[in-house]
């Protein structure tokens, strides 16, 4: 078991290197440059050879690479071209709001999509198996960002409920503690909904299909001869069994996940590190964007690596093949 | 075959999919008007017999830029579909075939690519490069979505090999390139044409998430994400305007998804 | 079942409730005092030495004192930090009196120190100050007591008291010990020292900005308001709704057709415009064989109906444009031969130069070779890709086929540094000072000037190299009349508009008066009514 997790903790760290030396060239191969990106229509004057001597652009690539690997054990992520910020503070900063949002997302998107599974299996063929059948298929083709749109005319133009941008209100300081959670938690919805409702349907359709190959399997049979309840077999049986494929499509859904939090994020105007990216490409904020990808990735393989681990606790059998 | 003609599941999506991409080709030749063409006066006017989808802020025919909107849209998924067939077929066959040191190697690399918050490189790499040209990101999205297609070939292959049709080739002394191609590859198409079809789904809509963040297919070329984006602004007074392409998103892409779960499930029976 | 469905309905309710409380749990804060913005770009940076931004500059006016207040003629300035300033006799010194009872917000004296630190700092090629080159020509800042600086000049011309004041005066004793590396970093460049009117509350990035009246400040009446939030919203349509919602109370940049369009969705709302310092033109890249005739150029100004952009696009808050001096600056010739629409004569010009449709495909060919180029803006501003749909169909109509293209910001603007376009349709906020040497002078046709068309003119060089040179501000309105005059006739650049700034405010707010460089231009001023 220790073996197993080493073994896949190793090959982590060389993905996340492997991630980062691929982004970082990808990024220096393209056209444009940010001392291009700073150039201001405004002043008189721009000297593109001083910026980039400023921001070290002028030395080799693989000496840039090498000193930028260094900085990031080191713990110097660098600064920011188009903000002049340290970059660990931006992240720091933006990634718990990103982390808020695709978190709340995954557990709704496990919670409802389970329940909606497994409602559906123990109702199979009646009206509310195919019409949640409908709309789940359905919510597979809907663009998000269209979504969100809807949303926001309905729940904030038209009826004024919710705040349709910001992550709280600009007086949250002034708010008793109730308060603060109650303005985080109305101002989390709208986003939360728009994407969580494709989330669920996916979750859903793949609950359900697992668990109809479950329900086949020689140990429910054996369950059903022995004359239990469908309700208990379904409940006590089939769900600890479902739960390996849902905590395996959770840890890959998980870049699915953090894509769709840019365009909601650029939406509602959310500061995670999905606008952040978006932003950052267009001033060609070269260290800002290495950097969210870089932990975006760390985030994707310890999210497999995490899924694996559940799945090895659900599932003995794991532990025997390792 | 008796089966597939009874089954609506597999008839209804097919015949709307064939439906709209025949308007989609042929239409715009029979039709004389460019996409592009501006009448000033007569902007913003909602659907008439005149302008069966309406007009937009330049008076341009709606229909007609539906149309070469649907042109490019499918376009965009079904090449970039191609494209990542092209990659991840050979890859995972290899891959698959091959075993050992290559198959451990090729493994990583698949996993180095899975492992990118792929939406995020796509973003920077479209924003990075021009975007200009609906090619770079039929690439973009091809390069960044062969990983599922190379896994799942991979992992088919490997079972396909231990079967008793191939140890037999592999006796009578076929050549590897002919048992690959003649014989694995075959038995591999209905997987992979399941999840080509479900991909292409995907890709439109990947495509239009670009084009509403203003990175995907540039205006005026019309496609069905970028006139969604322009209808923005008038979401509630001009509501044809993004109402028709959205439809025809989620039409699209709901019959492409039922029809690729109803051949899986067929391919599961069979 | 019936237990079932009870405990259903528990669920239900359960899940009710809390929405419930979710959505009526709205805050009972007295907010009617605060002023929110709505902007749809934070600042890149606070500290007004390294930001690039306009807004950044709009908000280092507020939060910092220059040592005078430019007006919006652009001649004449009014005390700020200085009550009262003398020129010596050959112009090249001006003597500064600063006023005693300045304070920054940490209660120490804002003195002669400062003056000069910031000079130093500006004048620092490490820090890369962006408007460094305003003090090309000041030799020297001497402090002559603590209340007193003498500006030293190694020459003199039009616009010295301008250089002067460019820029704000930041504090010594805060960053005088800082490495120019160190200042990036410094706590000052998220919470600053300041002297201005207000001082900033909080800054959360891409999110607000905070900002309350600074109690330190000189003029203990100003500001009226004492809270304002700046909001930031990308989104332009969502800020649009906010407006309507009156969750913001004020957002500039309105697109002109809101007003036409939809202003009875905006209850409350007031719309106000003033001329704005932009101007939107297209430059011939001048390198490309195809525009290096002057006919081309003056076709395609020809044919282009600018005043048909202007009504169109924006729905008449704006004119049209005629020359590369901006109308609100005292040099514009007001007498500038415009070149009116003219289609048909853009046509005839096209035939002079050869060209003719051969293969009757409704596009011009001369020697096989079609007439086509490429046009290229930035992506982001609709009105400017509009404006190049539209032009590619006026173009059309005379048999010229143009190709759109657009870029990204920071992949344009390296397009332009490297003359890398056949045309390029472009927006720039114009400098307040009249110095068109930068922009169309031949030696700055490389990729530190901003002579986007590479136009090179004898005549034309001259006149930029005399007339940034002059002392006397007649003399110099004669060579800026002339030299208008010359590039009308040359084309270097077709003129499209100059646009008129709107500005959405709630009906509310009072006493606001606008600059054509800043809708913020007496904030401190604005009052609730």
């Amino acid at each position: 078991m220790l073996n197993y997790f080493i073994k896949k903790l190793l090959s982590g760290i060389l993905l996340v290197i492997g991630v980062s030396v691929v982004t970082f060239y990808i990024l220096r191969l393209g056209p444009g440059n940010p001392a291009a990106a700073a150039f201001d229509p405004n002043s008189t004057r721009h000297d593109v050879s001083q910026v980039n001597h400023l921001y070290g652009l002028d030395k080799p690539l693989l000496a840039q690479f090498g000193e930028w690997m260094k900085n990031i054990f080191r713990g110097h992520w660098g600064y920011s071209y188009a903000s002049h910020r340290k970059v660990a503070e931006i992240i720091r900063e933006t990634l718990p709001n990103t982390l808020i949002l695709t978190a709340s997302v995954l557990f709704v998107q496990v919670v409802f999509g389970t329940w909606l599974g497994l409602v559906q299996v123990s109702k199979t063929n009646s009206l509310f198996d195919k019409s949640i059948n409908w709309l789940t298929l359905a919510l597979y083709g809907l663009p998000v960002f269209w979504l969100a749109l809807v949303f926001i005319l309905i729940f904030s133009h038209k009826l004024g409920w919710l705040p349709s941008s910001q992550i709280v209100s600009f007086y949250y300081k002034d708010l008793s503690w109730l308060g603060r959670i109650m303005d985080r938690l109305r101002h989390l919805a709208l986003p939360l909904l728009s994407m969580s409702l494709v989330s669920i349907a996916v979750m859903a359709r793949y609950v359900k299909a697992s668990l109809k190959e479950i329900m086949q399997q020689d140990f429910i049979v054996a369950a059903r001869a022995r004359g239990l309840s469908e309700r208990r077999i379904l409940y006590k049986h089939a769900l600890r069994n479902v739960l390996i494929p849902v905590a395996t499509l959770t840890g890959q859904y998980f870049p699915a996940l953090v894509g769709s939090s840019v365009v909601i994020e650029l939406v509602y105007s959310w500061p995670g590190m999905g606008r952040l990216i978006v932003l950052s490409t267009f001033a060609r904020d070269y260290p800002v964007i290495i950097a969210c990808t870089f932990v975006m990735s760390v985030f994707v393989v310890m999210g497999n690596l995490f899924a694996d681990f559940l799945v090895a606790c659900i599932d003995p059998r794991i532990r025997l093949e390792a | 075959m008796n089966s597939i003609k009874k089954n609506m599941k597999l008839t209804i999506p097919a015949f709307l999919l064939i439906f709209v991409s025949i308007c989609v080709i042929f239409m715009p030749m029979l039709l004389p008007e460019k996409p592009s063409d501006q009448s000033l006066d007569e902007a913003y006017q909602s659907p008439s017999k005149m302008h069966f989808f309406g007009t937009d802020k330049f008076g341009r025919d709606l229909f007609i830029r539906f149309l070469h909107g649907g042109r490019i849209s499918l376009s965009v998924g079904l090449l970039s579909v191609l494209f990542a067939l092209a990659i991840g077929v050979p890859f995972g066959l290899l891959s698959g075939y091959k075993g050992g040191f290559v198959d451990t190697t090729m493994s990583w690399i698949l996993n180095l690519f899975m492992a990118f918050p792929q939406f995020f490189l796509l973003l920077a790499i479209v924003a990075i490069f021009e975007p200009n040209s609906v090619w770079w990101i039929v690439i973009v999205i091809g390069a960044l979505s062969w990983m599922d297609i190379a896994r799942i070939v991979r992992n088919e292959t490997l079972s396909l090999k231990e079967r008793e049709f191939i140890s037999a080739c592999r006796i009578v002394g076929l050549s590897k390139k002919r048992i690959l191609f003649r014989h694995v590859l075959p038995n591999l198409a209905v997987p992979i044409l399941v999840y080509a079809t479900l991909m292409v789904g995907n890709v439109i809509l990947i495509e239009s998430s670009l084009s509403f963040i203003g990175l995907g297919v540039q205006p005026p070329t019309p496609s069905w994400g970028n006139i969604i984006n322009e209808g923005r602004d008038v979401l509630l007074s001009g509501w044809w305007i993004s109402a028709f392409p959205g439809l025809a998103i989620v039409a699209t892409v709901l019959a492409v998804n039922i029809f690729g779960e109803e051949m899986q499930r067929m391919n599961v029976i069979r | 079942m019936t237990i079932n469905a009870r405990r259903n309905m528990l669920y239900w309710s359960l899940i009710g409730l809390a929405a419930f409380t979710i959505f009526s749990c709205g805050a009972r804060i007295d907010k009617s005092h605060i002023l929110v913005i709505g902007i749809t770009g934070d600042t890149d940076s606070i500290n007004p030495i390294l930001t690039r931004s306009l807004f950044g500059n709009e908000l280092s006016q507020m939060l910092f004192l220059n040592l005078m207040e430019e007006q919006p003629d652009f001649i004449t300035f009014e005390p700020e930090l200085a009550k009262s300033w003398e020129v010596s006799p050959d112009r090249k010194a001006y003597t500064f009196h600063l006023r005693t009872d300045v304070y920054w917000t940490d209660s120490t004296k804002v003195t002669a120190d400062d003056v000069l630190f910031t000079f130093q700092l500006q004048k620092n090629k490490d820090i890369g100050w962006s408007g460094s080159s305003s003090k090309d020509h000041i030799a020297d800042v001497r402090k002559r007591d603590d209340s007193t600086v003498v500006f030293i000049f190694d020459r003199v011309y039009l616009d010295q008291l301008m250089d002067i004041n460019e820029g704000v005066i930041l504090p010594a004793h805060i960053l005088n010990h800082l490495a120019p590396e160190e200042i990036k970093s410094a706590p000052f460049s998220l919470m600053p020292v300041t002297d201005g009117p207000y001082r900033l509350k909080s800054w959360m990035p891409n999110q607000y900005i905070e900002l309350e009246a600074n109690d330190l400040f000189y003029d203990a009446s100003l500001p009226n308001i004492k809270s304002i939030v700046f909001k930031i919203v990308p989104d332009k349509y969502q800020l649009l709704n906010q407006l309507k919602t009156g969750e913001v109370h004020f957002v500039e940049g309105v697109p002109a057709k809101e007003i036409s369009s939809g202003e009875d969705d905006y209850s409350g709302i007031v719309f106000q415009h003033f001329p704005y310092l932009q101007y939107v033109q297209i430059f011939w890249n001048m390198k490309k064989p195809l525009f290096q005739d002057v006919r081309i150029r003056k076709a395609m100004t020809l044919a282009i109906d600018r005043q048909a952009l202007v009504n169109f696009l924006l729905t008449g808050y704006g004119k049209v444009c005629r020359g590369p001096i901006h109308p609100q600056l005292w040099a514009y010739n007001p007498n500038l031969e415009d070149v009116p629409y003219n289609p048909e004569k853009a046509k005839m010009l096209l035939k002079e130069c050869g060209f003719q449709d051969n293969d009757q495909d409704g596009f011009l060919e001369k020697d096989g070779q079609e007439i086509s180029f490429t046009l290229m803006t930035n992506i982001g501003s609709e009105t400017k890709e509009d404006a190049q749909v539209m032009i590619q169909e006026m173009l059309k109509k005379i048999g010229v086929r143009v190709v759109i293209q657009r870029f990204e910001w920071s992949v344009f603007v390296d397009r332009v540094v490297a003359r890398d376009f056949d045309a390029v349709l472009m927006s720039m906020m114009s400098a307040t000072k009249v110095d068109l040497f930068p922009a169309w002078h031949s030696s700055m046709s490389g990729p530190e000037g901003f002579n986007l068309s590479c136009y090179a003119n004898a005549e034309v060089d001259r006149l930029l190299e005399t007339a940034r040179a002059l002392a006397d501000q007649d003399e110099a309105k004669n060579l800026w009349y002339h030299f208008q005059d010359i590039i009308s006739r040359d084309v270097p650049g077709t003129f499209l508009w100059v646009p008129e700034r709107v500005v959405g405010l709630d009906k509310r707010i009072k006493n606001v008066r606008f600059s054509p460089a800043s809708a913020y231009f007496n904030l401190p001023e604005w009052s609730f009514e």
